[in-house]
């Protein structure tokens, strides 16, 4: 490819993805915590992190801000670098840290208002209306506050400058339904103001409601990346089919997609399946099937099951 | 909306406890140790006997030596509050505080301040300024007590002569818990910063004290000790501080040079 080429793609990959890392690798002495990893976070998108404690999901996060700095391998975040532009660049990204540690003697108003300071934004109507929101309490110092109403604090601390880029680690830990409820609301506007969420999690129920696309990380390496609903798609499933008298298994063997049939109860035939359910439909349909069913894969299964490939 | 010095006026509203207890030992202290004078000045030639059969080096590292009558009013201030029992207390002070820097990297509290936009230096000055006004405010606390104490106890000492006393102490305070600023900035622990400051600063007393009394292999050490250029006697007896003062002011600043380098250098820790 002609080098004018090749530069032209940079570009256009540079100015449109708001998170890209090519190869990005750290190590600390003698472990590998990220392992040359790529990425691309589109603006816009809501972008799950999804992977198991220790995978690497923070240490990414952490390369991002600028907190870490990379072995090998390259990050932009919003078209800049996080060690050169890292001033300007932090002023659009709001982040809660999975692990929050907040100032103890400090109330959550005396802390919103110095993290305000330090931006140089004036953002007190902002405070009050989020924190009403999540209804946290400013008022009292912060080692006197429960851990959801400290995540609270953290919460409006990240949302209330109203970034282009929010980094959320782990961000419903220790918050309650309700409140997790009010916090998907807010990513959801923010993402529709159109901001991007990078959101990385171990709660993939979380990320599969929430986000656009996922990528999942095992041991500093990225194990898939795609659109959720593809990523379900490419899951092995199982369909589970009631007759009033059942046909034999064997009749089923050649069905595109069919990896294997069993038969639990002499009525019922459970079905393996990997990929399009079309061609198995056609071929129960002159069975007449009573009943059918086949849950709703859910991203944890796509997780043991690529973790499953993998250890294979 | 300001954001002039935000992180310098939070730690400094963080510590108004911490600075009025302080005060209060510093003071009580002083008050202590100066009312006693009366006592020693009328029997002053039965305690210097006393004294002269110490050996030297004894005399050097309790500030008795530099050829000063230890019960004047001078060689007693300077043996009972400015040689020693001062430096201490200012130096465990401004250690804690230039100390914090890395505390707050490893309990994840500084996390919350580097990721927003400010520049990594930026915290690092703030906090070293938070470590020079506190310990300068006790070195303002002590030049008031000193003062009122002398006035009380009718003890013949100028006010410039304990101005200077103070400022000295200050200056030595300021390069021994700058170090424990730069070396925060630069490893990220705690422990590691407050142990080389204070091994740093004990080392630099016991040399200054022995080169003092003349053995020859710490005579040799003593310009690396920042003691040495802390002649306390020199700014009590002549009213001025002495020229080599201008050593802990270079020390303190070269060191806040290095800190604000070494901490855009590295990985911060996590908490």
């Amino acid at each position: 490819m002609p080098l004018g080429t090749q530069c032209a793609r940079a570009y256009r990959e540079a100015v449109s993805s708001v998170i890209l890392t090519r190869g990005l690798t750290k190590r600390f002495g003698a472990s590998v915590a990220l392992d040359g990893l790529d990425l691309d976070v589109h603006e816009g998108e809501v972008f799950g992190f999804v992977g198991p404690n220790g995978a690497g999901k923070t240490t990414t996060i952490r390369l991002l801000l600028d907190l870490l700095r990379p072995t090998a391998g390259s990050v932009a975040v919003l078209g800049g670098d996080p060690r050169r532009d890292g001033v300007a660049l932090r002023a659009r990204i709001g982040y809660l840290p999975g692990d929050l540690n907040l100032p103890p003697k400090v109330t959550g108003r005396a802390f919103l208002a110095d993290q305000a300071a330090l931006r140089r934004l004036d953002l007190s109507p902002v405070i009050d209306e989020l924190a009403d929101r999540l209804t946290a309490d400013l008022d009292r110092p912060m080692g006197e506050l429960s851990l959801g109403n400290r995540r609270k604090i953290g919460v409006v601390a990240a949302f209330a400058h109203r970034p282009d880029l929010l980094v959320l680690d782990e961000p419903t830990g220790g918050l309650d339904p309700l409140v997790q409820q009010t916090f998907r609301a807010m990513v959801r506007e923010a993402a529709a103001a159109g901001a991007t969420v990078f959101l990385s999690s171990h709660v993939l129920d979380e990320v599969q409601h929430t986000a656009d696309r996922v990528a999942v990380l095992r041991k500093g390496r990225l194990v898939a990346e795609d659109r959720v609903d593809a990523l379900i798609a490419r899951l092995v499933r199982t369909v589970r089919v009631r007759f009033t008298v059942a046909p034999p298994g064997d009749s089923f063997h050649g069905v595109p997609g069919v990896a294997g049939v069993a038969s639990p109860q002499p009525d019922t035939l459970e079905f393996t399946l990997a990929g399009a359910a079309g061609p198995l439909l056609a071929a129960l349909a002159p069975h007449a099937p009573l009943d059918l069913h086949a849950p709703e894969p859910d991203l944890e299964d796509v997780f043991l099951h690529l973790y499953g490939e993998e250890a294979q | 909306m300001t954001s002039s010095l935000v992180l310098f006026r939070r730690a400094l509203a963080d510590r108004r406890r911490w600075l009025l207890g302080w005060s209060v030992g510093i003071v009580l202290l002083v008050v202590l140790t100066l009312a006693f004078w009366p006592s020693f000045r009328d029997k002053a030639d039965d305690m210097n006997e006393m004294v002269a059969n110490l050996p030297d080096s004894v005399k050097s590292l309790f500030g008795m030596g530099g050829g000063v009558d230890p019960f004047s009013p001078v060689g007693y201030l300077s043996s009972q509050v400015y040689a020693f029992m001062l430096p201490l207390l200012l130096a465990i002070a401004g250690i804690g505080i230039g100390g914090s820097l890395a505390g707050d990297e490893e309990h994840g509290v500084a996390e919350s301040v580097y990721v927003l936009p400010v520049p990594r230096r930026r915290i690092v000055f703030e906090r070293w300024l938070t470590m020079v006004a506190l310990t300068s405010l006790l070195a303002v606390v002590t030049f008031v007590a000193v003062l009122v104490t002398v006035r009380l106890v009718d003890m013949p000492v100028g006010t410039m002569a304990l101005w200077w006393a103070s400022v000295t102490s200050a200056l030595l305070t300021w390069s021994i818990a700058g170090l424990a600023v730069l070396v925060g900035a630069w490893t990220g622990r705690r422990g590691v910063a407050i142990t080389v400051a204070t091994v740093i600063a004990v080392a630099g007393y016991v040399i200054t004290g022995l080169a003092d009394a003349g053995i020859g292999f710490f005579e040799t050490l003593e310009p690396v000790s920042l003691f040495t250029h802390y002649d306390v006697l020199h700014s009590l007896a002549q009213g001025r501080p002495p020229w080599s003062a201008l050593v802990l002011v270079a020390v303190t600043l070269v060191s806040l040079g290095l800190a604000l380098w070494a901490i855009d250098r590295r990985d911060l820790r996590a908490g």
